[in-house]
């Protein structure tokens, strides 16, 4: 167990310094392309991910109402 | 119809907004010209533009403290692309030389040597000729660091001002839960609350976002960002005090007895703080200047702004309408 967790962590340090070379030079690259129109993309995204996650958990809540009343 | 039509609005305006905020075009604008140095003699400068249309026998000079260098040559490669040829004389008086080419300037464009007394100066350019935007239509300003990303005001923008109107509202049934204690402008004022975090989480995420690409990182040291996280964990922190008191009319007066103190909060927060002369902030319209001023805020996006944020708004009311009633009839069965 302890041997896992220990390459589990050599690992996630291996690849979080692996992202840190890489990052900078990936994400720029999304986010500053066709004159940064991706960084428009990418906020519109989060705006629909949110509310869709909102959605989702009203949907949870009437369904919860609707098994209490059946029972 | 009495009851939907701000509904209606509410889907309305963000469409009008959303269509218009993506589809509008910037208006052209050089974004790149190397090299960034010259010196005098013979120097080819490659110029791209954004949106432009290059066409042969276009003006094109470059201006050093307001002396004018006459180019040899222009190859117009397309619509965007072009190479300039031109010999740099010694002794310009600026450290600095911008580039104008069919009249769009790109200021500070190169590092100047070999400073001295000044040059004689070229006659191409006595009046810089106006940016020719005939049949463009209707364009967005294009601004160098953030170029297409200035249309995250109609997406960025409007989540504060939906979070700060849904606060308000909460604010107001706070204050009239005071007087009378009444249960069902409670339940109103927490979906205000609930509704708000989240537009403040979405702002907060999607301005991280914008600063990673304008800024350079996710979360910088500014007055606003600082403020907006703080103003959220006091909203957290109401609701954590409501689901700690069981008692519902104790907790109704204690809880709009806090969120009067949040709200005021907010205000000091998002508006006085980043006012305040002595701090700096990255924020357009903080740091000793009010907000919403000509320089800040061009014509042509307020007209797509206004609409965006009226829908949002409306929106988020809706929101806090359908949380409300989810609320009582839950609290109905449980009785």
């Amino acid at each position: 167990m302890r041997a896992f967790a220990t390459t589990a962590l050599l690992t996630l340090t291996a690849l979080n310094s692996m992202a840190q070379d890489a990052a900078p030079s990936w994400l720029e690259h999304t986010l500053h392309g066709n004159g940064k129109i991706n960084t428009v993309v990418a906020v519109v995204a989060i705006i629909i991910l949110g509310l869709g996650i909102w959605m989702w958990r009203m949907d949870r809540r009437l369904r919860a109402m609707e098994t209490r009343q059946r029972n | 119809m009495k009851h939907w039509w701000w509904k209606f609005m509410a889907v309305v305006l963000l469409l009008i907004a959303s269509i218009a905020g993506l589809r509008v075009p910037l208006s052209p604008a050089l974004v790149h010209v190397s090299p960034s140095r010259i010196m005098p003699g013979e120097v080819m400068i490659d110029v791209t533009g954004y949106n432009t249309r290059f066409a042969d026998g276009m003006r094109t000079y470059l201006v050093n403290d307001n002396q004018y260098v006459c180019p040899m040559r222009v190859d117009v490669m397309d619509a965007t692309h072009a190479r300039i040829v031109a010999e740099v004389p010694a002794g310009m008086r600026a450290s600095m030389t911008d580039i104008v080419v069919q009249g769009m300037t790109y200021p500070g464009a190169f590092f100047t040597e070999s400073l001295g007394e000044g040059i004689e100066s070229g006659s191409c350019a006595p009046t810089p000729p106006k940016l020719d935007l005939t049949g463009l239509g209707f364009t967005f300003p294009n601004r160098s660091i953030l170029y297409e990303s200035i249309r995250n005001l109609f997406f960025h923008v409007p989540m504060w001002f939906t979070m700060i109107a849904l606060m308000g509202i909460a604010f107001w049934q706070s204050i009239k839960v005071l007087g009378n204690t009444d249960l069902e402008r409670d339940r109103a004022a927490r979906s205000a609350v609930q509704v708000g975090l989240l537009f403040c989480g979405l702002g907060l995420v999607t301005g991280a976002v914008w600063a990673r690409a304008t800024w350079g990182a996710f979360w910088t040291n500014d007055v606003k960002l600082n403020g907006a996280a703080v103003t959220a964990l006091i909203y957290l922190a109401y609701l954590v005090l409501r689901g700690s008191i069981p008692d519902l009319y104790k907790r109704a007066r204690l809880a709009a007895i806090y969120n009067i103190f949040a709200f005021v909060l907010l205000v000091l927060f998002l508006f006085v703080v980043p006012r305040l002369n002595e701090i700096d902030s990255l924020h357009p319209g903080n740091g000793g200047n009010s907000g919403f001023n000509d320089l800040d805020l061009d014509n042509r996006l307020r007209i797509v702004f206004y609409p965006a944020v009226a829908g949002w708004v409306l929106l988020g009311i809706w929101m806090v309408d359908l949380r409300t009633r989810t609320a009582r009839l839950i609290e109905q069965m449980d009785r």
